[in-house]
């Protein structure tokens, strides 16, 4: 779809450019009403009609705008409610759109690639604690993300957190599973065990888990599974049957305190993890006490 | 904490227990006493030890099985035999619910357990029946009020135990429930052997109490024998036992006709962390003149140091100095800050003890299979499988 045919069809947007595309989704900025916002557009047909997304790709992206519009909090994207969602058409074909306040800032995944932490002790403590309240305020509503990776959180420099983007997977605990038995979603380096072996078994702790696997890749300087070229098979071998080393404070020049919490979110039966998010909480802010 | 495990004849031994601070409260069974009895029985502690805890196990799990008889359950309003698909329906499942937390309210009890099958496996039928009756439990609890506390029942058969994989997943489960504590019990296999033979039982016994303590769960484990010591320091916070076998050790046998048969004394040595016969080994022990190598030498048990089989040993007087014992353990093992030093201190005493034994055989001491050391190896096994669980 062409910026010229978004723009005909949403005269409210200007100076849309486009961010990036990540198979049928397309993501823009642009401007509405002095404000900077994200367009995100799905393909659901193509040119010929035929349906290039299937109803449970729809119903995920249905359920991410049914949370960032109404979750208000600062750890989680917020969608723009001046502009509701609807489909767009094109000679391409037909696309769902939706729209969030834009977020100034990096994803994790680009501050680690510039090399741009400063105080690692710093960054994950303000990393885990406004992760785990975005991971709560989905949780407080049935829902697991289930996607937690660096480039699904952000730093938002405006008000100097970070935010958890990106819920399109999110698992409602109380709906019916969008993924047949069996399937796994999310993604592989970042999968807690029971979502490898697609159990029902999906709670926060998966999230906790997830998050925790962030927090040991920047602790360490590398993650604890994956390492480039590494084949699927044996990443997901790994997942499942190896224990990562415990990291050492004198090594990775992190406060032990830090590692102790990492550590538990890591462990690979969901019971030995922390319980809910307020635990792993109370036990982050003993960080600083 | 330790609690006795009510059961047949308590005299004064339930008093008694509170009165000395040993026990610290009460797990009453229904199989026992009657429904007219047991509302008495309960009016009767309260008013003279207010502070001290009761629990009243429904027995549920008694539906089911094929019994000789039920003693005293008949006589409670939500016990009914339950033997067709019929019998659990969701609707039929939440009166059973209602019936048995309704009916531990009406005794004016604050600590409700949640009715439950005795699981075989940990993907049984009886399994999927319980985890219904826990989700109405927390349901009713939520409704009946916040001064409530629901303890979720898990009565486990001893061979579910070897089900490793189904073990953890079931743990990963339960450990999402949102209620205060688990009461927990080993529906054992055999009823002539008090004693563990397998240890990788045994460890996972002590793995299900970490868990659900670790998961900051109240845990309370009944129907415990000496290995309550191991549970303890695995992190349960209240065992429970009494005066007689079938409140040391559970099996389905309490349901059939009893055989009687002629009891024997027997005495708690710490240092073996064992009961041993008096008449069979006590006495040859002090006929050697080792006697001070087994026993405490306190108050509850000073008359046995001199030829104990000519002393009198009444029922009471052993269970007093069995729970001493037992206290007198637990107390050290929570004195401890952490598991590893907990462990650490089991490790010790274990070893302690098994040098006693050797100590006794090599003054021609002989045992009886319940009584003698392999149970010390069997812990030992026990311990470090747990610790490569938890480390």
């Amino acid at each position: 779809m062409t910026i010229k045919e978004i723009q005909k069809q949403l005269p409210e947007l200007k100076n849309i450019i486009q961010l990036k595309v990540g198979g049928q989704k397309f993501v823009y900025k642009a401007d509405y009403q002095n404000n900077e916002v994200v367009l995100k557009l799905v393909r659901i047909t193509d040119a010929d009609d035929n349906n290039v997304l299937e109803d449970a790709g729809l119903n995920r992206i249905l359920r991410e705008v049914k949370i960032i519009n109404t979750i208000n909090s600062i750890y989680l994207p917020k969608g723009n409610s001046g502009i509701d969602p609807g489909r767009l058409t094109s000679r391409n074909g037909v696309y769902y759109y939706y729209v969030e306040d834009y977020i100034h800032g990096r994803t994790v995944r680009e501050i680690i690639r510039d090399n741009s932490i400063e105080d690692k002790n710093q960054f994950i403590f303000e990393l885990l604690k406004d992760v785990c309240r975005g991971i709560n305020e989905l949780w407080k509503r049935g829902y697991v993300h289930r996607d937690i990776k660096p480039e699904n959180i952000m730093y938002n420099e405006s008000s100097n957190n970070f935010v958890l983007i990106d819920s399109g997977i999110a698992y409602a605990t109380c709906e019916t599973s969008l993924t047949p038995t069996g399937m796994s979603v999310g993604t592989l380096p970042y999968m807690s065990p029971e979502q490898l072996k697609a159990t029902r078994c999906r709670d926060v702790r998966t999230d906790i888990y997830s998050l925790g696997i962030v927090a040991y890749e920047i602790a360490h300087g590398q993650h604890p599974y994956f390492t480039r070229n590494m084949d699927q098979t044996e990443l997901f071998k790994k997942i499942i049957m190896y224990v990562p080393p415990e990291l050492d404070s004198q090594t990775v020049g992190v406060d032990d305190k830090i590692l102790v919490i990492i550590n538990k979110m890591i462990k690979k039966r969901a019971h030995q993890r922390y319980k809910d998010v307020d635990s792993l909480l109370a036990d982050i802010k003993n960080i600083k006490a | 904490m330790l609690f006795v495990q009510d059961g047949h004849g308590p005299g004064t031994k339930v008093t008694s227990s509170l009165k000395k601070g040993l026990a610290d409260g009460l797990i009453l069974e229904p199989r026992t006493k009657s429904s007219t009895t047991i509302a008495k029985y309960i009016e009767a502690i309260q008013d003279e030890y207010p502070e001290k805890r009761i629990l009243f196990d429904p027995q549920f799990f008694a539906s089911v099985i094929k019994a000789d008889t039920y003693g005293k359950l008949n006589s409670y309003p939500y016990f009914k035999l339950l033997n067709s698909a019929s019998d659990f329906t969701p609707k039929k499942l939440e009166q059973y619910v209602k019936e048995t937390i309704d009916y531990q309210c009406d005794l004016g009890l604050t600590e409700i357990i949640s009715p439950a099958l005795i699981m075989d496996s940990f993907d049984s039928r009886e399994q999927i029946i319980n985890a219904g009756m826990y989700e109405l439990s927390e349901n009713m609890i939520c409704i009946l009020g916040s001064n409530l506390k629901l303890y979720l029942s898990l009565p486990i058969n001893e061979l579910a135990l070897q089900q490793k994989e189904q073990l953890l997943e079931f743990l990963n489960t339960i450990t999402n429930s949102k209620v205060y504590g688990f009461y927990i019990f080993i529906d054992r296999v055999r009823s002539d052997n008090l004693q563990w033979t397998d240890p990788q039982r045994l460890a996972n016994v002590m793995y299900i109490v970490n868990v659900l303590k670790d998961n900051n769960y109240d845990v309370i484990v009944g129907y415990v024998d000496m290995y309550s010591i191991l549970l303890k320091a695995a992190g349960a916070s209240i065992v429970a036992n009494g005066w007689n076998k079938k409140q040391k050790h559970f099996t389905k046998d309490r349901f059939k006709q009893s055989r009687g048969g002629l009891r024997k004394n027997k005495y708690t040595s710490i240092q073996l962390l064992n009961s041993i016969f008096i008449d069979e080994e006590l006495q040859p022990i002090y006929q050697a003149g080792l006697i001070d190598d087994v026993i405490m030498n306190g108050a509850t048990d000073s008359k046995l140091r001199n030829s104990p089989a000519s002393q009198e040993w009444t029922q009471g007087e052993e269970v007093m100095h069995y729970w001493t014992v037992i206290k007198t353990v637990m107390t050290e093992i929570e004195s401890k800050d952490s598991i590893n030093k907990r462990l650490d201190y089991l490790k010790k005493i274990i070893n302690n003890a098994a040098a006693t034994y050797v100590l006794l055989k090599a003054n021609n001491i002989s045992f009886h299979p319940e009584t003698g050391p392999q149970f010390l190896s069997v812990w030992q096994e026990a311990i470090t499988l747990f610790e490569a669980e938890v480390s």
